[in-house]
């Protein structure tokens, strides 16, 4: 009470003064002429100092106060202009504990003498040291009998609900030191942090004094009591107190607690709804990019860097103009949709899968080229594609969950020649979680969706990030690891299986409403998440939106890497697909082109049927007809080497044809074939001899 | 997909300078409106439009009052897809020259000048433009001989600095008429829509470039109303270039016909009589005459002759190069070019806006013909084989000589019999490339011909005999291609024509476009030997009328089958309906 009687003289000095009298050593002597006359007046006037002389000392009764309000004025750790640079840092809290607390106190309050130092900060800057002390609380009131009635009436049911679960109880010495103080002032202090944690900002001391007696009614009972309640959340370290800029003591929460705590008591409390999207996107966007790069490769084989799987930047504006454009409200959520990530990723894990390799010597002539698997790959149906990828991704065992990464190359091996971690290796991670294998519990998060209805993200992924870590279990064993980071480590986890997998995946419609991400499991998702032993596409993989012309060109109004596989087989690309324009005249259909694809297989048929599946408008007659006319002009002829003997005359021939056998034939009056040789045949030379046909051999021109 | 209604939205900016204007689009009209003022239509197929902004287009808008603002606002506006800053980069470029040089008059002086020395002086660094300047004012103004006009600004053009030209025009000397409601003939007249629009926009005199320009229209859309339109909004004494005497008497029938000219104010400017009127129509073959290579083309006078207030070039394509170095130096007097194809195999399309002016007017084919403006027109190409005896000659011919053994397959000719006998009633039109030909043809099929060597008064009444039905038929050799106006004749075959000549094609199939009477739809045949080099030449003739929206029906006259069953097929009839001759075809080539 001695500190609220001070806070009074306190109050009535003028600024100059407050900061002199904080400058002041509590116990020690100070010359007079060290203070400002005027400040020296106030200081003395207030009986906060003692002017003898010329020294001046701090009165005795005020020692404790001069001495509480300098370590206030040192560590502020609730003034965020105090340190902007590092607002809400640990080490302020650090400090804090260290001004405010001896050793051995704080090795009491960590329970851990050995993690006074560096535990004490991750303990009581968790919003889990104030929810815990909350729990015990309530607890004590309903064991309490005389505290039931009053308790029902202390606590707002509406913050009842607790954010901690079974493995977050308190720790002995912590509940022991609690047993000790009385209820009644627990349950003032319990008011005390709530009002400061609903308030979301520090309270001048002065201010809390008021709002209390307001709140108890009784002026002579208040201070005493909003002191003791004080004096146990200050000793718990729930509440933290430092001066602001006018010298005035504050009490408050560790803001990063009170933000994590009120945040999860409203997830906890607010159950995930179901909304309405204003826009949705529902596309296996890691397959189309993959697609979209084999495209590439087949056209024009993209120049690699020495690295290997870095694209010269000309090729990758080109892969990036041919990706499908995503909306922006994706982009602007961090999540790992740029089109440059998007190539580099594409690069990656289509050569994980064996779809492309590198060709060529790096650093000088470096190209990534599709393979035959690539090739067999493209040629599947759209469903078939996405359901490849999928099984390669969850059905491999080695893909589970790859902490090292994404194997690029693993050898000779009858499917791609690397794996793929199916839970994407994050590297925002404390080392402990890496041996936990994650995809049960994300597996298990994602089932708790819906396919029904679209749910708000943020919420249904915080609410999982709290009640269903795996990561949970290895906290206990590693108290330097807070909640928070546990809790910030398995979302990051199922953030990025989200988007990098899910999403992409098409295993999720993914919404937006008010910048608000909602989502809901598609029948690929199902599937996905072993709900469903097959999927059907929610949609087309790819709206088409091709035109023929009856000029030949072949025009895409939207990128279309699929239809561009394909018309890339029997089409001459123009200067803007070479140029790398996803859109616009990318294509011309050519005689060479079209007989190129028919020495390759393609039928009319095929082709034809290929144009008119691809063509948003009806095919025009002309071209029809045309590349029809193109293809049936194709004609294959057999080259073989032979050796020819030209006789002079009639007569000689027939007699050549005689001498060399049944092998021989007369290909015209004068002319006759022999089988290939490098020269007439010993055998058949001696038999025209005897046929009296003497032969001169005629080199060829190249000298053969 | 940024934008709900993207795929509402007609534009694709592709590339440094191409942008696809998709038809289907409900914003196309729109979105075509004002793309048009500042961009190039390029080709306009079915279901895309391409067109082209490049600095000239650029600097024709602004010459016409487009801002910048407004051209990359109907990018911003219509664009599918984001704009690319390079693309719009390049039109702030473009835009920037504009108008940094002035053509101006001062003093009764002819003066280029520019408020920035520096762009004045890094202009006549270059040395096409320092050939035309004159002497240096000051470092701002340079004289300039006003012969020389449109050499300069052609240089100017190339190295860059589109001067803006606020000489002004020559009035030359008055001449009032109006146009008649009744023709002499005695039908109604009025003007349709976009004749009097290209007129309007044509002498539009609010912009530096009004009054000089080029007028892109179909053919058989009425050129040369537009031409009279022009001169009606004029009221001034006017030349008029045409690419035949045919085509001039065509000409001064019209203006005789449409307007209250009088006989006496309109003359022809060819022979021995030649006769300088109000109105003088002449050829360009004419001016550009002269008794042997040395000596100098004396009709060329002709411009100077008169103080004309308007130069009326018909064909404007066809402009010959005389005639192009003389319009340079008439640049202060109004120009009008008209055509239909503004495809010079030369690639001087460009020259030809720098000369003449801005294109004015460019309306797809089609689109006249769903107003019906022109008659509705269906392509074949028939694939005839060649025969058997010919496939070898043909493998082993020179190149050329490849394609004169294809376009004159003798198996042409009972096709042609055929479709000529498929089209009862209806004068057809039958058009080749070779003489021999032609008058093979003409043997054959028991027609007349012409050529280049008939006389003027036999072409006069073969055509008339044509129009009038009195003739089944008529084979014509090149003459035939351009600026004969054949209103009733609704059919033409092309048995041959000049290699893969997009223009030619255009300009045939322009001689049937007329609309009809009786609404009947005009027939297009093309008749090309098959797996020969003369296919690789159609694709390519055919390309410009695809551009155009026209589609091509192929067909093949199948090995054995009769030609006339053939041309039935292709004349939309069944073979019961017709008895037509049957001459069976040999065996397609496999060459």
């Amino acid at each position: 009470m001695q500190f609220v009687d001070t806070l009074s003289a306190w109050e009535r000095l003028d600024l100059d003064s407050r900061w002199s009298f904080l400058e002041l050593k509590p116990s020690g002597d100070h010359h007079s002429n060290d203070l400002e006359p005027e400040a020296l007046g106030e200081l003395a006037g207030g009986g906060l100092v003692e002017h003898v002389g010329s020294v001046v000392r701090v009165a005795v009764v005020h020692r404790a106060f001069s001495k509480a309000m300098r370590a206030m004025d040192r560590a502020r750790v609730l003034d965020a202009d105090a340190r902007p640079d590092r607002p809400g840092e640990r080490s302020q809290l650090s400090a804090y504990l260290v001004e405010h607390f001896t050793l051995k106190e704080r090795q009491e309050l960590c329970a851990h003498p050995r993690q006074a130092v560096e535990g004490l900060p991750q303990l009581a800057g968790s919003y889990l040291w104030i929810d815990q002390f909350f729990q015990y609380v309530r607890r004590r009131v309903r064991e309490a009998d005389q505290g039931a009635a009053e308790g029902a009436d202390t606590f707002d049911d509406s913050s009842d609900a607790g954010v901690t679960n079974a493995s977050d109880r308190l720790d002995k010495e912590r509940r022991q030191r609690l047993d000790r103080v009385d209820l009644a002032v627990l349950i003032d202090c319990y008011w005390l942090v709530d009002s400061l944690l609903s308030a979301m900002s520090p309270w001048s001391v002065e201010d809390a004094f008021g709002i209390f007696l307001e709140k108890v009614g009784d002026p002579s009972d208040g201070p005493v009591r909003l002191a003791e309640a004080l004096q146990v959340a200050l000793n718990e370290v729930l509440v933290l107190a430092c001066i602001d800029a006018n010298a005035r003591p504050m009490i408050g929460l560790w803001p990063a607690a009170a933000k994590a705590l009120e945040g999860r008591r409203v997830l906890a409390a607010d159950p995930v709804a179901a909304e309405s999207p204003s826009e949705v996107i529902a596309r296996p966007v890691m397959v189309e990019d993959m697609l979209a790069l084999l495209v590439e490769c087949a056209v024009a084989p993209p120049r690699m860097k020495a690295g290997g799987f870095v694209m010269f930047s000309r090729n990758q504006d080109a892969l990036a103009a041919r990706l499908t454009p995503l909306p922006p409200w994706i982009g602007s959520a961090s999540t790992g949709w740029s089109l440059e990530r998007r190539c580099d990723a594409a690069c990656r894990q289509a050569y994980a899968l064996g779809f492309v390799t590198l060709a060529g010597t790096p650093g000088k002539d470096l190209r990534m080229v599709l393979t035959a698997s690539g090739e067999s790959w493209t040629a599947l149906s759209p469903k078939a594609r996405l359901r490849y990828v999928i099984d390669r991704l969850s059905r491999d065992p080695r893909s589970r969950f790859r902490p090292r990464g994404d194997v690029l190359e693993e050898g000779p091996l009858t499917e791609g020649v690397g794996v793929l971690s199916f839970v994407p290796v994050s590297l925002q991670m404390w080392d402990p979680f890496w041996s936990v294998d994650p995809l049960p519990a994300l597996v298990a998060a994602y089932r708790r969706g819906s396919s029904e209805v679209f749910l708000r993200l943020a919420p249904f992924l915080h609410q999982q990030a709290l009640a269903h870590s795996p990561f949970s279990e290895k906290t206990s064993s590693y108290r330097w690891i807070s909640r928070e980071d546990t809790e910030a480590s398995w979302l990051n986890v199922l953030v990025t299986f989200f988007f990098l997998r899910l999403f992409a995946l098409g295993a999720i419609a993914l919404g937006v409403d008010n910048e608000d991400f909602l989502f809901r499991l598609t029948s690929v998702g199902r599937f996905l998440l072993g709900e469903a032993p097959d999927f059907e596409l929610d949609s087309p993989i790819e709206k088409t939106e091709v035109v023929v012309q009856p000029n030949l060109e072949i025009v895409f109004l939207a990128p279309s890497p699929g239809a561009e596989l394909e018309i890339s087989a029997f089409a001459s690309p123009t200067r803007a697909q070479q140029n790398g324009h996803g859109v616009g005249t990318l294509y011309r259909l050519t005689k060479a082109s079209v007989q190129r694809a028919a020495a390759g297989g393609y039928d009319a048929a095929r082709l034809v049927g290929a144009l008119r599946n691809l063509s948003t408008q009806a095919l025009p007659a002309n071209v029809a007809t045309q590349v029809q006319a193109w293809l049936q002009a194709v004609r294959w002829a057999e080259a073989r080497p032979a050796l020819l003997v030209e006789a002079g005359d009639a007569e000689t021939a027939i007699r050549v044809l005689a001498a060399a056998g049944k092998e021989a034939k007369l290909i015209s009056d004068t002319v006759v074939e022999l089988p290939p040789a490098a020269s007439v045949p010993s055998r058949t030379l001696k038999k025209l001899v005897e046929a009296g046909v003497f032969v001169r051999e005629r080199t060829a021109p190249d000298g053969r | 997909m940024t934008d709900p209604n993207a795929t509402a939205k007609p534009l694709i900016v592709q590339g440094a300078d191409t942008v696809l204007l998709e038809v289907m689009s409900p914003a196309f009209g729109e979105a075509r409106a004002r793309l048009m003022a500042f961009a190039e239509l390029v080709k306009a197929p079915q279901h895309v439009h391409t067109y082209r902004v490049t600095a000239l287009s650029v600097w024709n808008a602004r010459a016409s009052g487009v801002s910048l603002e407004e051209m990359l606002e109907t990018l911003h506006r219509y664009s599918r897809y984001p704009v690319p800053e390079s693309f719009e980069k390049e039109i702030r470029t473009h835009a920037s020259r504009y108008g940094r040089l002035r053509l101006v008059r001062r003093d009764d002086a002819l003066t280029l000048e520019s408020s920035d020395p520096d762009t004045l002086a890094e202009a006549a660094v270059d040395r096409d433009v320092q050939k035309w300047l004159g002497p240096r004012r000051d470092p701002l103004h340079y004289h300039i001989d006003p012969e020389r006009r449109g050499l300069l600004k052609l240089a100017l053009l190339k190295a860059g600095f589109p001067p803006t030209d606020e000489a002004g025009y020559s009035d030359g000397d008055r001449l009032a008429f109006e146009f008649r409601e009744q023709t002499l003939a005695g039908g109604a007249f009025e003007l349709r829509d976009y004749q009097r629009e290209a007129a309007a926009g044509f002498a539009d005199p609010r912009f530096a470039a009004g009054g000089s320009g080029v007028v892109v229209l179909p053919c058989g859309a009425g050129k040369t109303i537009v031409g009279l339109a022009c001169m009606h909004a004029l009221q001034t004494t006017t030349l008029v270039l045409c690419t035949s005497v045919t085509a001039a008497k065509q000409w001064i029938a019209e203006a005789l016909d449409k307007t209250t000219l009088e006989p006496d104010e309109v003359g022809l400017y060819h022979g021995p009589g030649r006769e300088l009127r109000p109105v003088t129509v002449a050829t360009y073959q004419m001016l550009t005459y002269r008794r042997s290579r040395d000596e100098p083309m004396l009709n060329l006078e002709v411009f100077d002759r008169a103080n004309w207030g308007l130069i009326v070039y018909d064909e404007v394509h066809l402009l010959p190069a005389p005639v192009f170095q003389v319009t340079a130096a008439l640049q202060a007097r109004r120009r009008l070019g008209l055509t239909a194809t503004l495809v010079r195999e030369d690639g001087k399309e460009d020259e030809v806006f720098a000369l003449i002016g801005p294109k004015k007017v460019d309306v797809p084919w089609r689109e006249l013909e769903e107003q019906g403006w022109i008659a509705t027109a269906v392509c074949s190409e028939i694939r005839v084989p060649l025969p058997v005896w010919q496939r070898l000659d043909y493998a082993r011919a020179p190149k050329r000589q490849r394609f004169r053994i294809a376009s004159e397959n003798i198996q042409k000719i009972p096709l042609v019999r055929a479709l000529v006998e498929a089209h009862p009633g209806q004068p057809v039109l039958i058009m080749a490339m070779y003489l021999e030909q032609v008058k093979e043809l003409g043997s054959a099929l028991g027609l007349p011909f012409l050529t280049g060597d008939s006389s003027q008064a036999k072409r006069d009444e073969l055509f008339a005999a044509l129009e009038a039905g009195e003739l089944a038929g008529l084979v014509v050799s090149k003459i035939g291609n351009f600026s004969v106006d054949l209103p009733e004749v609704s059919v033409a075959i092309q048995v041959s024509g000049t290699f893969g000549s997009r223009q030619e094609e255009a300009q045939r199939l322009g001689r049937i476009l007329r609309p009809k009477r009786d609404r009947r739809q005009a027939s297009f045949y093309s008749l090309v030997s098959s797996g020969t080099v003369e296919e690789d030449f159609a694709l390519n003739r055919h390309r410009f009328l695809c551009e155009q929206g026209y589609e091509y029906r192929i067909s093949y006259a199948e090995p054995g089958s009769a030609a006339g069953a053939v041309a039935n097929e292709w004349a939309g009839r069944s073979q019961t309906e017709t008895q037509t001759g049957a001459e069976p075809l040999e065996p397609a080539p496999s060459l």
